[in-house]
């Protein structure tokens, strides 16, 4: 194992779990009530859930292995999957704790890091009410900016935009790239009120992006705490739920009683809620890229955003990279062989755009595409820990892969740390 | 009359095109007139109907759901896309006959629409000449109207219409039988109906059962309920063939609002958009099924349940799969105390590799930058004749491209797809490419097709 590197790592990707002190004491007191009626984390020593507008969504998933903080340097992947299920593990307090977060970056090998939420980021955007979005943007912002300034020259993070009224997103928008903490505005790639951000309401928060050079910090979510319809996730963990559904009425076949419906409503399933036969969640397997591959597709490319706003940053984090070419080049095909129905001009060199492009892709070291052809993702990537989640993968491990694969230090640097500094408009530590 | 003329190429080998495409054409319907049982007709006019008076195909008894015309849909301005993609239909071209479209003035004719829609996509005789010019051996041909299957909701019908269809391509089939070869429809509405089609087509000489991995009605194909389904594959050595397309969802029963598809929510990035656009039916789609289905069989350990099952999975490229079978090893990993189901004998990587092959098309280059990763696991397919589709020779080009060795090209283009269908190579093999093809005066020229890539000769005004 490597000890020793030339260059700085800036962590891309790494998360903070929101504590219940944004909501008691950085939220506005008015918006107290409502605020936790809007979104809200609840850890029980019974139950966990996340409410959001007031729904209830509970974990399905093991309560005693806390997976999006469990993880502490030392650990690997193999000493996650042996924790004792029947014991509960804490969570790792630097996921909201700042000295203790800045230890474990130092023994991951991780001189900067860009931060993103947790809960908001599988929650906020689904907020309901502007005014209370708006609120809790600002607490978000306010919380995660004292946090930045335990150690300013090393910790950074993407900011809460109230995207349900763009009027507000405008203004936050304003207001934290005046904090030089925030580098990037969190877009999850989701459906909001039905809607996508292929739609023409979204323009002004690129054409604002651009001009403040804000990065668009795009990351996905798996779901788990989401309805149906608005991201891969939740549909992928229904189809979960299918492997423990047996139909006791109709003894199988199609119609009403072929179980239609969501997994936990069915009236036929053995086991219970989506994964219970299983044990644990799919959609971590599959929702990161695909949510990122369907925003990088339509929303970069097929409408345009990324012609039309081409100096707008983008860093599309959590989702792999390897995906991208096979994406460029059905897109070129698109181009060319389906009917013609839009009324705006479409690029028909999408791999040009891209290399003119300033999109990046978070990456990880075992992505073998990228040993294969480092050259040709380079200047395009960059790398995140995922830190506290369960698959968290320190500095060291990664350049070792890297290095393992031939892959040039030069390469490797601007991998693992020149890209992001540049994307995220920071200089090197 | 211009020449449409295309570089030398040679191959020294077979290829095998594991997925190709017919479309469902009238005669299927007026063949079942005479070849089903009385009931069975009934039931197919219920269900899913060629209406020659109409013209419209009638799924669950609504007109014209399914776009996808028995006969050609031909006329002024139309172009069949599901029929479009034959010899020398190349990409661009394709570019400049929609920029034509949009123009009144310029809209093909009925004549250059008829032109257009090759009879291959119906017919034996004129797909095997077209394959010939395509560098194209052997083919395996698969259906159009998979996103209609799932939702016939007559089970009886499906049964019906399911047998006649792959009684019509068996036919299809006949015409060269060591060329031809056909992917059976398998009533999944029903697991018995099912089991009983699997072990009827195998007496045919098939090799493929197709199974579309969507929750149509709740019935994604992993349930218990389909265990029977799978052992009739065990004990036919049929594979079982993962066929994704995109989630149009016309067929849907009214009121039912749930997500039946990944592929949905690319559709639904278009559809929620106020803007026109359609770019993306070919992005994504195919690759939200697949790899859905792809961890569900490899997490939940079905092919240790099921050793003898061969699976290949069709259409949906093959980048993703790169990286996802490393994050299926990942996950066992990291469960491996909260699993509830029995532990994997082996991790998931290794179980795809020994018992999945995976499509490609030849605009797909990374599975050819990493031949060590895919090296057995990778099997061609042109998509003919959709609109999207290519021929060997474009493959070829790409891999050559890619500086890939003739033993691997052969192995991705040909043999791999054989091992896993258990067929030999035919007796002749095509060696050279055709190089020149007669067109029509209307062809577009490269003048022509140069300023219709220009992204403002496409815009509908």
């Amino acid at each position: 194992m490597i000890t020793k590197k030339r260059f700085s790592v800036f962590d891309a990707d790494s998360h903070i779990v929101e504590p219940p002190q944004l909501w008691n004491e950085y939220l506005d007191p008015e918006y107290r009530t409502v605020g936790k009626q809007a979104l809200w984390r609840e850890e029980g020593a019974i139950n966990s859930y996340l409410k959001i507008n007031g729904k209830m969504f509970r974990d399905t998933g093991n309560g005693n292995i806390p997976r999006h903080a469990i993880w502490r340097p030392g650990m690997t992947w193999d000493s996650v999957g042996e924790l004792d299920p029947d014991t509960p593990h804490a969570a790792n307090e630097g996921s909201w704790e700042p000295q203790a977060r800045l230890r474990d970056m130092d023994d991951m090998g991780v001189d900067q890091t860009f931060m993103y939420p947790t809960w908001f980021a599988e929650g906020f955007h689904l907020i309901e009410d502007p005014d209370t979005a708006y609120a809790l943007a600002r607490a978000y912002n306010d919380w995660i900016a004292e946090f930045c300034r335990v150690a300013p020259d090393r910790l950074f993070a993407a900011a809460m935009v109230p995207l349900q009224n763009m009027d507000f997103a405008i203004e936050e928008l304003g207001r934290v790239s005046q904090i030089p903490c925030f580098r990037g505005a969190f877009i999850r790639p989701m459906f909001i009120e039905e809607r996508y951000f292929t739609h023409p309401y979204y323009d002004p928060l690129w054409a604002e992006l651009e001009r403040l050079d804000i990065t668009a910090a795009v990351h996905p979510t798996p779901g788990l705490w989401n309805p149906e319809w608005t991201s891969h996730g939740p549909f992928c963990e229904k189809v979960n739920g299918r492997l423990g559904q047996a139909n006791f009425l109709s003894g199988g076949g199609g119609g009403p009683f072929a179980g239609g419906g969501v997994a936990e409503r069915s009236i036929s399933t053995i086991a219970g809620a989506g994964g219970a036969a299983l044990g644990h969640p799919i959609a971590p397997i599959l929702s990161y890229w695909l949510d990122n591959h369907m925003f990088v597709a339509s929303t970069l490319i097929g409408f345009t955003v990324m012609q039309r706003y081409p100096d707008m940053k983008v860093v599309v984090s959590h989702g792999k990279a390897s995906w991208m070419e096979e994406v460029l080049e059905k897109m070129e095909a698109s181009t060319r062989v389906i009917p013609l129905v839009h009324h705006y001009p479409v690029r028909t060199d999408p791999e040009q755009m891209w290399d003119e492009g300033r999109v990046m892709l978070g990456f990880d070291a075992e992505e073998r595409l990228i040993q294969e052809l480092p050259h040709t993702f380079e200047a395009k990537v960059v790398w995140g820990s995922r830190y506290p989640h369960h698959d968290t993968t320190t500095a060291w491990d990664a350049i070792q892969t890297l290095e393992n694969a031939d892959v040039e230090e030069q390469s490797i640097d601007r991998m693992m740390g020149a890209n992001a500094a540049e994307q995220f408009g920071l200089g090197r530590s | 009359m211009p020449i449409q003329t295309f570089r030398p190429m040679t191959k020294d080998f077979a290829t095998f095109d594991c997925d190709a495409h017919i479309v469902e054409p009238a005669k299927l319907w007026e063949r079942a007139e005479s070849n089903l049982t009385r009931d069975e007709l009934e039931s197919l006019k219920g269900t899913m109907w060629y209406d020659r008076d109409s013209q419209q195909l009638l799924v669950n008894g609504n007109a014209d759901v399914n776009s996808f015309s028995p006969i050609p849909r031909v006329g002024p301005g139309i172009i069949d896309i599901v029929r479009l993609a034959g010899p020398g239909v190349k990409h661009d071209i394709q570019r400049a006959l929609n920029v034509r479209n949009l123009d009144p003035k310029t809209a093909l004719t009925k004549e250059q629409s008829e032109y257009l829609a090759h009879r291959g996509a119906d017919e034996p005789k004129p797909r095997l000449a077209d394959m010939d010019v395509q560098g194209i051996d052997q083919v395996m041909i698969i259906p159009t109207s998979i996103d209609t299957y799932p939702w016939l909701q007559n089970v009886l019908g499906a049964r019906a219409m399911c047998k006649a269809y792959n009684d019509w391509a068996h036919e299809y089939t006949l015409e060269d039988p060591e060329r031809l070869f056909f992917a059976a429809l398998i009533p999944m509405q029903n697991p018995k109906y099912a089991v009983e089609e699997v072990y009827r087509v195998a007496e045919l000489g098939c090799r493929v059962a197709l199974v579309r991995p969507v929750d149509a009605m709740g019935n994604y194909p992993i349930q218990p309920k389909y265990e029977p389904v799978w052992n009739a594959l065990e004990d036919t050595g049929l594979v079982y063939g993962m066929h994704p397309f995109p989630a149009f969802g016309v067929a849907k029963p009214p009121g039912y609002s749930e997500q039946y598809s990944g592929a949905e929510l690319i559709r639904k990035t278009i559809s929620s958009s106020g803007l026109s656009h359609s770019f993306l039916s070919n992005v994504q789609n195919f690759q939200a099924e697949a790899a859905l289905w792809v961890t569900m069989v490899l997490m939940s350990g079905f092919f240790e349940k099921h050793p003898k099952i061969k699976a290949a999975v069709f259409e949906a490229s093959s980048t993703w799969l790169s990286f996802l079978l490393d994050e299926c090893d990942k996950t066992y990993r990291l469960y491996r105390n909260d699993r509830r189901l029995a532990p994997l004998k082996r991790l998931p990587s290794e179980t795809f590799r020994q018992h999945c092959v995976t499509g490609f098309e030849g605009d797909e280059s990374p599975p050819s930058r990493l031949p060590e990763f895919y090296g057995d696991i990778l099997a061609w397919a042109s998509d003919v004749y959709h609109h999207d589709g290519d021929d060997a020779w474009r493959a070829i080009e790409m891999m050559e491209e890619c500086e890939l060795s003739v033993d691997y090209q052969s192995r991705f283009l040909g043999s791999n797809a054989r091992r896993l269908y258990n067929i030999k190579a035919p007796t002749t093999i095509i060696r050279d490419r055709v190089t020149e093809i007669e067109r029509p005066d209307w062809w577009p020229t490269e003048e022509e097709i140069n300023k219709s890539l220009k992204p403002e000769s496409a815009v509908r005004r």
